[in-house]
């Protein structure tokens, strides 16, 4: 998996969560679509969404990096190649 | 009784200046509210919520199986205020065991979340109150079924903007000095749970969350309710709580608004049944 594959798994999983409408592209930030206040305790979107793209990184044999404390106010193009 | 509370105060400040630079974990509300004496009161909540990782700035657990995976995280949410306002402190550790299909995008094999999804939450952790009068220790276990996927053309648009789980709750009751302490109105224990002997409860919870349904003058206005009940087997009672919500929304990411609230019963642990209403600003950082 290259980068340009990652940017298109994340927009897949945020069209997935992204129930207002927001235009999903490779600058869409984060918490535009996601919330972490929108489920019971950490069944909501934000931790849903991080847990899918971690799961979709270690599958594809990717290292499970960190991610940077500020992805969520970033956009997909930003995040893509901090994690992969 | 005043050092507890100190400590819990100071570990809250903590937390909350822990998350400040990081990804908005914390959402506060302030307001006033009518009481369950009719008092005119100040409310106040807290709702935390932090990935391991982000915490202690390395990477948290997470279990990866063939379709399935484990992630865990703390989370605490505090709704207090004064006179006999409502009160209700939970914290707790809890994961996530999630169970998908899996599909492929781009040649890459990724969980399916526009397919139904099962998401079964776990945690360990205390219930209380603001004068620790009643201290909780509480395993919880439920399942959440995700059915919410804007691409999902099989479920019914209305529908996707709720959610309901179904929870089992384990325990045990501590007992506590409250000879001290005088509790009233909507501070009262209405609990038939008995210090010094074990919990154990069924918790069915149902929401519906609108977002902005309509937008006047830049400001979007959504409704917010929920509905969660509480079947306790071993003293074969009922306790429930309702909560209804007009939300104005302040900002375009919706991390500010004004509300207007109603609710019906306090929930764990003092379980008290009168209603408080009132309204208030909440902001997420």
């Amino acid at each position: 998996m290259n980068v340009e594959q990652l940017k298109k798994v994340m927009k897949y999983h945020l069209a997935n969560f992204n129930d207002e409408g927001v235009e999903i592209n490779n600058d869409t930030i984060h918490n535009t679509v996601l919330s972490a206040i929108d489920g019971y305790g950490n069944a909501n979107s934000k931790y849903i969404y991080r847990a899918v793209i971690r799961w979709t990184l270690k599958k594809n044999g990717h290292e499970d990096k960190p991610w940077p404390s500020d992805w969520f106010d970033q956009s997909v193009a930003y995040l893509a190649p901090k994690i992969i | 009784m005043k050092k507890i509370r100190s400590l819990f105060f100071i570990c809250l400040l903590s937390v909350a200046q822990l998350s400040v630079a990081q990804e908005k974990p914390l959402q506060l509300s302030l307001g006033t509210i009518k009481t369950v004496l009719k008092e005119n009161a100040i409310d106040f909540g807290i709702k935390y919520l932090q990935s391991y990782d982000s915490l202690f700035q390395q990477q948290d657990i997470l279990f990866a199986g063939k379709n399935n995976l484990f992630q865990f995280s703390p989370e605490f949410n505090v709704q207090s205020g004064t006179g006999d306002a409502f009160s209700s402190v939970n914290l707790k550790l809890t994961g996530l065991l999630m169970f998908f299909q899996t599909t492929e995008i781009s040649e890459v094999i990724t969980p399916c979340t526009n397919c139904y999804m099962h998401l079964l939450p776990v945690s360990a952790g205390i219930e209380t109150n603001n004068t620790f009068t009643v201290v909780n220790g509480i395993f919880e276990a439920g399942y959440v079924p995700w059915y919410q996927s804007p691409m999902m053309t099989k479920v019914p648009d209305w529908l996707k903007h709720t959610k309901a789980g179904i929870f089992v709750q384990a325990g045990y009751k501590f007992s506590r000095d409250t000879s001290i302490v005088e509790s009233q109105g909507g501070q009262a224990d209405e609990s038939a749970e008995m210090e010094d002997d074990g919990i154990l409860r069924l918790k069915g919870s149902f929401t519906i969350d609108t977002k902005s349904i309509f937008t006047i003058s830049g400001v979007g206005i959504g409704i917010f309710g929920s509905a969660n009940g509480w079947y306790d087997l071993l003293n074969n009672e009922v306790y429930y709580r309702l909560e209804g919500t007009m939300r104005f929304f302040l900002s375009a990411s919706h991390d500010k608004s004004f509300n207007l609230n109603y609710q019906k019963g306090s929930g764990a642990p003092n379980f008290n049944q009168g209603d408080q209403f009132g309204m208030g600003l909440t902001l997420t950082f």
